[in-house]
């Protein structure tokens, strides 16, 4: 319930945004108990995977809309 | 979470395998358990900590030494030099699964008073499936901190004595943190941090790398491309003109063939032509064999080092030190044999002895003398090739000079025959061949000219190969590039998207909070009519107000600051929505009758399980009525002084 309301905030936000924040917290969730969690890789990761997709969608989008 | 049951085995003063289960019932949502001050409350309720969060959790101690854990009943009956376990085992459901965790440790009896620890404690969690199959759940601490944090876990399991905190003047760092916590304001703004360190990050290492080296690349690449094309273009024109002109010299020569005058001179010029084409590429030819053999006979230039070795070795060998005349093997053989040639027998240290020992010296390995042989037979073959090949070469280059020679001569007789028929009488074949010299010319100019572009564009080639390989790795670099401004768009999107969500949803927590500690607050406390507000500030003092608008926190009394804490504690609980047992260890020890009264009536409604460990004192009359029908689980736990062990006996 709490994660669900939590995630509720971002509703407004674009899709890619709304999965890293969702990705993050989840992140942060699995090691909320260590004082200073070492999350630069994983958080790199989830970063990378979501700007590979964006920069596809782009390029993607780019094909369609030029001149054959 | 919901607890389901916990069994102890040779822990503390639980020296038998004793199992307790909770009450999951949500009508009967309360489990009582009971004991006399030293019966092992506080034992069981540190065993369900220790087994779900283990000795230290991120600087939290819950114990200090394991040993303490470990049950002197079961040290007492190990003989010395033995080994003792503790083990609890605790199992809950947690959105719809079924998680069981057991915890053990080990010691080893040292003497009759040292025990000490055989290794770390064991700890593992299982996943219990529908089918009744058990996996591990690998990472513990992680499953946990998406479950109950341990940081966390302090506001649903907790002395109830010790509760009081919330309530102190000086505790709004506390307040903020539990809520921080509880709310899971902390995983916001831990998100929040960590992305805008990473967008930071990625923001450096983007204005290190990029250069906008692609752009200038294809611009050279477009700029050569462009020359390249207006080169080759050039050369298609130049050749169409040399057709052209071909085509207006074979004009011409026709109308020459044709004039009797000129026709003499003509057929000389053909043949001249001819001779001319056939010497020329014959010494064409031969400057190409020339060419050859410049590349492939780099060896000429070593003859002289070539001879000079295969001279000494030839004198090697015609003194006969090549191939020795001492052959190695048959000497070391006699040596080893101590025999002589004539079978007689040698001794050590005599004449014959030395003299084979002298002929061992200059003697030299079989292995060397082959290479030196092989070596020799090498250098013959090459210092054979090198005379033919000069003598090939002279000949060769002897030629060409003599075919330059020869089509020297055929040009000037044809500058002859076209002075001729530029100085004819007849000024029409005066005027042809000045017109045909004047279409030599121009092919010749344009031959020349389609060299230099030929030239031109194989430059062009070799530039745009380069460019084409440079402009790959930079666009590369660019797609790196592109993807780094992209990590870093998105990174700063999502912690801007934090950001923002925070505060309101902070604000909204804490007001929500407030609304709720005061509900219950005044469900619990029995001067409700007394205190008129609780305010929970952006500064996080937790306030009351009393009924004259004065703040009341100070004079409150132990208990009331109990009531006061116990009531922040279970409204974050509801409005964090957390789904967690409220356990609580001699809740009602320091409360009057009616503060306990009022709490024993209201509390169950505040959680979905609630596991209260009590003394008679703690609960009884009133109070144990007024919780009764909410009770789903009663134990009482029997401390036997006999043997200083404890039982859990269930109250039927």
């Amino acid at each position: 319930m709490p994660q669900e309301r939590i995630e509720r905030l971002f509703s407004e936000w674009d899709e890619t945004t709304q999965k890293v924040v969702r990705e993050t917290l989840s992140l942060e969730r699995e090691y909320i108990s260590y004082e200073k969690p070492r999350l630069k890789d994983q958080l790199d990761m989830l970063i990378e995977r979501a700007a590979k997709y964006e920069v596809a969608l782009q390029d993607r989008e780019r094909e369609e809309t030029s001149p054959v | 979470m919901k607890l389901e049951w916990i069994e102890l085995e040779g822990f503390r003063q639980y020296f038998s395998r004793q199992r307790l289960t909770f009450s999951k019932d949500a009508d009967r949502r309360v489990t009582v358990i009971h004991g006399v001050n030293g019966a092992g409350k506080t034992s069981l309720f540190l065993a369900l900590n220790w087994c779900l969060y283990g000795r230290i959790v991120d600087n939290i101690t819950i114990i200090d030494n394991v040993g303490e854990l470990v049950s002197k009943e079961a040290v007492a009956r190990t003989p010395i030099g033995g080994k003792v376990q503790a083990s609890v085992t605790v199992c809950f459901l947690h959105d719809g699964e079924r998680y069981r965790i057991r915890r053990r440790v080990e010691v080893m009896k040292e003497s009759a008073e040292i025990i000490v620890p055989t290794g770390y404690e064991i700890a593992t969690m299982m996943r219990v499936q529908s089918d009744g199959q058990a996996i591990e759940v690998r990472n513990l601490i992680g499953m946990m901190n998406s479950i109950l944090p341990a940081n966390v876990r302090q506001y649903f399991l907790f002395d109830g004595e010790k509760i009081d905190n919330f309530a102190k003047p000086e505790a709004a760092a506390q307040v903020k943190q539990a809520i921080d916590l509880v709310l899971k304001l902390e995983l916001l703004n831990r998100a929040r941090y960590h992305l805008n360190l990473a967008a930071t990050e990625y923001r450096k290492e983007l204005k290190q790398k990029s250069s906008g080296e692609l752009r200038k690349l294809i611009e050279q690449e477009e700029q050569a491309r462009k020359v390249r094309e207006d080169t080759q273009a050039r050369i298609r024109e130049l050749t169409d003109e040399i057709q052209s002109a071909r085509l207006k010299i074979k004009d011409i020569d026709q109308k020459l063939d044709a004039l009797p005058n000129a026709q003499a001179l003509q057929k000389d010029r053909q043949r001249i032509e001819r001779d001319l084409k056939q010497r020329g590429d014959e010494r064409e030819k031969a400057v190409q064999y020339i060419r050859d053999l410049a590349t492939t006979s780099h060896f000429i230039l070593a003859q002289s080092a070539f001879a000079k070795a295969l001279g000494v070795l030839d004198t090697k060998r015609e003194r006969g030190e090549i191939p020795s005349s001492i052959r190695r093997q048959f000497v070391q053989d006699l040596l080893d044999e101590m025999k002589c040639i004539c079978g007689r027998d040698i001794e050590a240290g005599s004449l014959e002895y030395q003299r084979l020992q002298q002929l061992m010296q200059k003697s030299i390995s079989s292995k060397l003398e082959n290479e030196v042989l092989d070596t020799t037979a090498a250098l013959r073959v090459v210092v054979e090739r090198v005379q033919p090949t000069l003598l090939d070469l002279r000949e060769t280059m002897d030629q060409r000079v003599k075919l330059s020679e020869i089509i020297r001569d055929l040009e000037g007789e044809q500058s002859d025959v076209e002075r001729q028929l530029k100085g004819s009488p007849l000024e029409e074949i005066s005027r042809l061949e000045k017109n045909r010299e004047e279409y030599r010319d121009d092919i010749e100019r344009m031959t020349l000219e389609i060299g230099t572009c030929e030239g031109e564009v194989k430059s062009l080639n070799a530039r745009i190969k380069n460019l084409e390989i440079e402009r790959e790795k930079a666009e590369k670099a660019e797609a790196r590039e592109r993807l780094l401004s992209k990590k870093m768009e998105i990174a700063q999107r999502a912690a801007d998207a934090i950001e923002n969500a925070y505060q309101a949803h902070a604000d909204d927590m804490r007001q929500r909070i407030e609304v709720k500690t005061k509900e219950i607050f005044k469900s619990l406390v029995w001067k409700e009519s007394h205190f008129r507000d609780i305010q929970l500030g952006p500064d996080f003092n937790l306030e009351v107000i009393d009924r004259y608008g004065f703040r009341a926190r100070p004079e409150l009394s132990a208990g009331e600051r109990q009531v006061l804490s116990l009531s922040f504690i279970t409204a974050m609980s509801r409005v964090s929505g957390e789904e967690a047992p409220l356990v609580m260890d001699t809740p009602f020890g320091r409360l009057s009758s009616q503060p306990r009264d009022n709490i024993t009536r209201y509390l169950p409604e505040l959680t979905d399980q609630l596991i209260l460990f009590v003394t008679d004192e703690e609960l009884r009359g009133q109070s144990l009525e007024n919780l009764k029908p909410r009770i789903g689980a009663e134990y009482r736990l029997e401390f036997n002084p006999d043997t200083s062990c404890t039982t859990i006996e269930e109250v039927k």
